[in-house]
């Protein structure tokens, strides 16, 4: 999972929530947390993560890294609904959230 | 240069493998104990920190046991294993516990011979109340609700040493055991995975990953195993030796609220509270869970109230516990590293995990909660009435975990079933001893750390003598 993937990701999902961060302290976690989990998970992780990167262009005719942060996130709420990637979006949501609030204390 | 050859190996140094090798060492016996993860004694690593989770916890926290539904699960990787992550509470197995256990499994348990190693392990580990003007307003809360509802509740001692402000310091295993074990000359190895081991020529060979990527072999004639409920099977696993390893895996699933109430609770660095709730043990089991503002945060989420975090001083988390017959297994896949685990919970299991959700809201309203936020994808409840429509939420959409895992090698009198001996060694192979929470013959109710400690010290008592007399 690239680093462009993964800063469009924590851009986006802070933006969901009204926050704002040190998006390279988040990124640095969250690759550190893709690091060391599982490798089955990590499989599933990734696989679904390119999944979602592609499959964007069904629904906004480019890559999810290439779009607007709006359309990133009406991205995220489209698939967020969806099976395997409810899982996905949980995952990344939970690491960035925790990041973030532990960086304000 | 450190030695190949040793009388005696201890792979992993939590409680489990630290009280053999302190023991074995302290009597003089040549004993080298290995530990995959880090050793942080020296390092300021905040409790409960994004740090600690990515250096101490195995695979950085995200850990899972698949199922229906999925339970999340956290394991200590580093120097102390479980006792450095873990809220430190101390707990001795009920009596009636204890004989589910000796039916279930053909094994009996010399009570004498116990509450000894136990009196033992609570010395050794400073377990010892909290100072009473210390006990945070989240916990005294609970005690309240549970007074007024005429409910069991009381304070669980820790392994903690307070100084005279009332400072406290957990007596985990790199505070205590770790310590005493190099001073008697023990070999402490750390960074070191022990991915497979094999028997040559009587003597058991132990090939070591090291952190600087070079594979070493190590050799003993003794192998005391302590890698936990899931690591421990999968050493077996990888090993090749596979017959009744890894079944009957067991832990206690806990589900989560998060407690508004409308005066403040929290603090920063409150740490974890110390009452529980025992009126429905040893089913049942409930009490306060860490509620530091990130946790709260991520619980929030849950439940779409993030925007709510601002006021987490007036936040506290709560867990209900149970105690299921449902088990699970761990298994390696083919193409994976990585131990995987499954744990389905029973008909009963899920009945009692309603039940303990429901039980958990009541006492919460009764200590002067206004809401609760479930660790769900639910809304949140502001009354008992509110609170039943949690039966109409799929168990699928409850978010559970546990750090309490166990029974995964069992100990027990039936060599055809349970792979472990009554005295803690393998049924096939009496030089190589379980010495962690895999030996459990089932759930022990509560917090597994101090009966873990307790087994493992009379094991490591019969140990010696036997080897003094085959010596």
């Amino acid at each position: 999972m690239n680093q462009k993937f993964q800063i469009s990701l924590i851009e986006s999902i802070l933006s969901m929530h009204d926050m704002s961060s040190d998006i390279d302290k988040i990124q640095n976690f969250l690759e550190s947390q893709i690091k060391k989990m599982p490798d089955f998970m990590k499989a599933g992780i990734l696989f679904i993560g390119y999944s979602f990167n592609v499959l964007t262009i069904f629904v906004k005719f480019k890559f999810f890294t290439n779009l607007e942060l709006s359309s990133k996130i009406h991205s995220i709420l489209i698939f967020k609904s969806l099976p395997f990637f409810k899982i996905f979006f949980r995952f990344f949501e939970s690491i960035i959230i925790l990041k973030a609030l532990e960086l304000k204390c | 240069m450190l030695r190949k050859d040793f009388k005696i190996i201890v792979v992993g140094s939590g409680p489990g493998g630290c009280v053999p090798a302190v023991l074995l060492a302290e009597k003089g016996l040549d004993v080298l104990m290995i530990e995959e993860g880090s050793d942080f004694t020296e390092e300021n690593v905040s409790e409960f920190s994004t740090t600690e989770m990515n250096l101490k916890y195995r695979n950085a926290g995200l850990t899972a046991a698949i199922g229906n539904p999925v339970i999340n699960y956290a394991e200590g990787n580093c120097a102390g294993g479980g006792s450095e992550i873990n809220s430190g509470l101390f707990h001795e197995i009920p009596d009636s516990t204890l004989l589910g256990w000796e039916k279930k499994n053909s094994i009996f348990f010399n009570r004498g011979e116990l509450q000894n190693a136990y009196s033992q392990v609570r010395k050794d580990i400073n377990v010892s109340y909290m100072p009473q003007d210390k006990i945070p307003i989240a916990s005294s809360l609970l005690q309240d609700g549970s007074d007024s509802l005429g409910w069991k509740c009381s304070e669980v001692p820790r392994w903690f040493k307070y100084d005279s402000d009332g400072t406290g310091q957990k007596q985990s295993m790199s505070q205590t055991f770790i310590p005493r074990f190099k001073e008697a000359g023990g070999e402490f190895l750390v960074n070191a995975k022990v991915e497979t081991f094999q028997k040559i020529n009587k003597r058991h060979v132990l090939n070591v990953h090291l952190k600087n990527g070079m594979m070493e072999s190590f050799s003993c004639d003794y192998l005391f195993i302590s890698g936990g409920a899931i690591n421990t099977p999968a050493l077996f696993l990888r090993s090749g030796i596979k017959k009744n390893i890894g079944f009957g895996l067991n832990m206690h699933p806990s589900f989560k609220f998060t407690a508004l109430f409308d005066q403040e609770v929290n603090l920063p660095g409150m740490g974890v509270p110390v009452h529980q709730v025992k009126e429905f043990s040893p089913e049942i089991s409930m009490g306060c869970s860490i509620s530091s503002k990130p946790f709260l945060g991520l619980a929030l989420n849950d439940t779409n109230n993030l925007n709510l975090i601002n006021n987490w001083r007036n936040m506290a988390s709560y867990y209900s516990m149970i105690c299921p017959t449902g088990s699970g297994r761990v298994r390696l896949l083919p193409f994976f590293k990585s131990p995987f685990v499954t744990f389905f919970l029973s008909k009963e299991d899920k009945i009692n995990i309603y039940r303990s959700i429901i039980l958990l809201g009541k006492v919460l309203f009764e200590s002067g909660a206004i809401e609760l936020f479930p660790s769900s994808s639910a809304k949140s409840f502001s009354s008992v009435e509110e609170l039943m429509q949690i039966n109409n939420i799929p168990i699928s959409k409850l978010n559970l975990m546990t750090i309490h895992l166990f029974s995964s090698m069992q100990m027990g009198g039936n060599k055809n079933v349970h792979p472990v001996t009554p005295e803690g060694n393998l049924w096939s192979d009496s030089s190589i001893y379980i010495s962690d929470s895999s030996m459990l013959c089932d759930s022990p109710s509560v917090n597994p750390q101090g009966t873990i400690m307790a087994i493992a010290r009379m094991n490591a008592l019969n140990f010696l003598e036997r080897i003094g007399n085959e010596i």
